[in-house]
């Protein structure tokens, strides 16, 4: 074996690498301290001026920090434990277990813009079924409500994000608890643990180092949401469900301020995906099996 | 009493997890009387109109979208494959980067795909990419290359050593290792890497609304600009909606052990 022949085998990876990450990164950078706009794409020198209005300005990054921050907090809280649920509520046998599992599955590989549209199809007034059954059940007590309105549109999008990923979390929580040791189970029940004592002591420790990275990974993934929010609220009611996603879209797409979108998406990755990095490096380092 | 119980939660959700799609596809097949009907109709008159309607619309061209999508789908397919296959066999056999890469891969796994967005549409203009299914191929092979990356490498390490040591004893070059030993052994993980880049990029969506205006848009994009233009023809968004998700679940469907095994293996690590 030459040397170099496993370089070379690498080579196309490197080359690939560096040009759309590494280049295309350095060039958002250069971006972040020019006014580069629309209607003028000439970059001129302004300094840390993008950063500031990314930070103040109506059109700034925090406000969509926050709101996704509560929404990616909210998904994790909610499908985490759903998933494990759903994994014990598998983890036996029954007739017509791999249909169910494969229908179970199915939404990891829809379409999440596709699945926003669905999910307008759900709330809209007027057609849709899910605004329909929520207010017959209200209809009793004099209540009636639109699912898209400012109170309820994070809910509406928060029960569709989780249609969508608790499947996601399932097949992994689902695969780990197969792997956990019968006899572990069976000892447990033998020396006379209730089914809680084993869930507590024996399952969900178990089940903890998987829970973490799901979590991590999760939680980023939903910080990013872009897709599902976009086609069901398009960002409003106002501006109350924009994302950092989706605020950076307008910025640099809508309004043609690529200077200011580029800072703004840098100051997000920098506030909230470094450190996300770091905790998921600590968390697969500790429990590296 | 228990075994009512566990049938009820397992029927309930089975409901809500396909609740989306059921109702999708009631609206698809229902005529637009039937559509605002209130209360909602679950039996009625099944039409295509809808779906007639969409394929043969003016000003829509369903069937570029469909064939973009397509296109762009099996291009990234094959990009990652090749980038996948010799680099991730570097890495498992030499250790090529010193056992760091995967580590790379998963922390790229956390990019926000956002952020390059506005490089890509500026790069690519200057380049001549925008609006190419080419160009979107590639910004697609780079959003799944972390996971295709880490799941072609779990099949790698899967294959045994010993194999691979008696032919380079017999002489054998490294081409032809790779060509006539390594490629047919890995095989199962060249399936399971091929059909989730396939799926995941024919559901990706922000790069390809940033990236494409006219020429090469898919269908993901292609359904959002139906909704947009045609705000209240609901059964035609139903059904482009229903004919967007055939392929990507198809596949899921058709090949699920090898997709379901490689996810498990390569994404967590």
């Amino acid at each position: 074996m030459r040397l170099q022949t496993k370089y070379i085998l690498a080579l196309p990876l490197l080359i690939f690498l560096i040009s759309l990450i590494v280049f295309p990164m350095a060039y958002l950078w250069f971006l972040s301290f020019n006014n580069v706009t629309f209607v003028d794409l000439s970059p001129s020198f302004v300094g840390l001026n993008n950063f500031y209005s990314a930070l103040t300005s109506i059109r700034g990054i925090l406000g969509p920090i926050f709101f996704s921050f509560k929404y990616a907090l909210i998904s994790v809280i909610i499908q985490v434990p759903l998933a494990i649920g759903f994994a014990l509520l598998f983890n036996r046998k029954f007739r017509g277990k791999n249909f169910f599992i494969i229908i179970i599955l199915l939404p990891i590989f829809t379409s999440r813009v596709l699945l926003g549209i669905m999910g307008k199809l759900m709330f809209q007034e007027g057609i849709g079924t899910a605004a329909f059954f929520v207010n017959s059940v209200l209809k009793p007590f004099g209540l009636s409500v639109s699912l898209l309105s400012p109170e309820f549109a994070l809910w509406s999008l928060i029960i569709l994000d989780s249609i969508l990923w608790t499947p996601f979390i399932f097949l992994f929580v689902y695969v780990a608890l197969q792997s956990l040791p019968k006899e572990y189970i069976e000892a447990a029940a033998i020396d006379g643990a209730s089914k809680f004592g084993t869930f507590k002591n024996i399952i969900l420790p178990y089940l903890t180092p998987i829970l973490a990275i799901m979590g991590i990974i999760r939680f980023a993934d939903a910080f990013k949401t872009f897709d599902i929010i976009y086609a069901v609220t398009g960002g409003g009611p106002g501006t109350l469900t924009t994302t950092y996603s989706i605020r950076i879209y307008e910025n640099a797409f809508v309004a043609g301020d690529y200077g200011l979108a580029a800072a703004a998406s840098l100051l997000g990755f920098f506030i909230l995906f470094v450190p996300l990095m770091l905790v998921l490096k600590y968390t697969r380092r500790k429990w590296r099996r | 009493m228990k075994k009512f119980l566990f049938w009820f939660v397992l029927i309930l959700t089975f409901i809500i997890f396909t609740f989306p799609v059921l109702n999708t596809m009631l609206i698809a097949f229902k005529t637009d009387a039937d559509i605002f009907s209130v209360p909602p109709k679950i039996i009625f008159n099944p039409t295509l109109s809808h779906f007639e309607e969409v394929l043969t619309k003016g000003g829509y061209s369903f069937d570029k979208y469909f064939i973009n999508s397509f296109a762009i789908s099996t291009i990234s397919t094959f990009i990652l494959l090749g980038l996948t296959f010799f680099s991730t066999y570097a890495v498992a056999r030499y250790r090529v980067g010193g056992g760091n890469l995967p580590g790379l891969m998963l922390s790229l796994r956390f990019l926000p795909p956002i952020l390059l967005c506005i490089p890509f549409y500026m790069l690519f203009t200057v380049i001549g990419l925008l609006d190419t299914v080419l160009g979107i191929a590639i910004t697609h092979s780079l959003i799944n290359l972390p996971i295709a990356f880490l799941v072609m490498l779990s099949f790698v390490e899967e294959i045994p050593r010993s194999i691979e040591e008696a032919a380079i004893l017999d002489g054998c070059s490294t081409g032809h290792l790779l060509r006539s030993i390594v490629f047919p052994l890995l095989k199962p993980g060249l399936i399971a890497v091929g059909f989730i880049s396939f799926i995941f990029s024919w559901n990706e969506y922000l790069m390809a609304l940033v990236l494409s205006s006219t020429g090469a848009v898919p269908i993901t994009v292609g359904a959002g600009l139906f909704v947009q233009s045609f705000q209240v023809q609901y059964g035609e968004i139903a059904a482009v909606v229903i004919l967007a998700l055939i392929p990507p679940l198809l596949l899921a469907i058709l090949f699920r052990k090898q997709i379901v095994k490689g996810l498990t293996m390569g994404a967590i690590r």
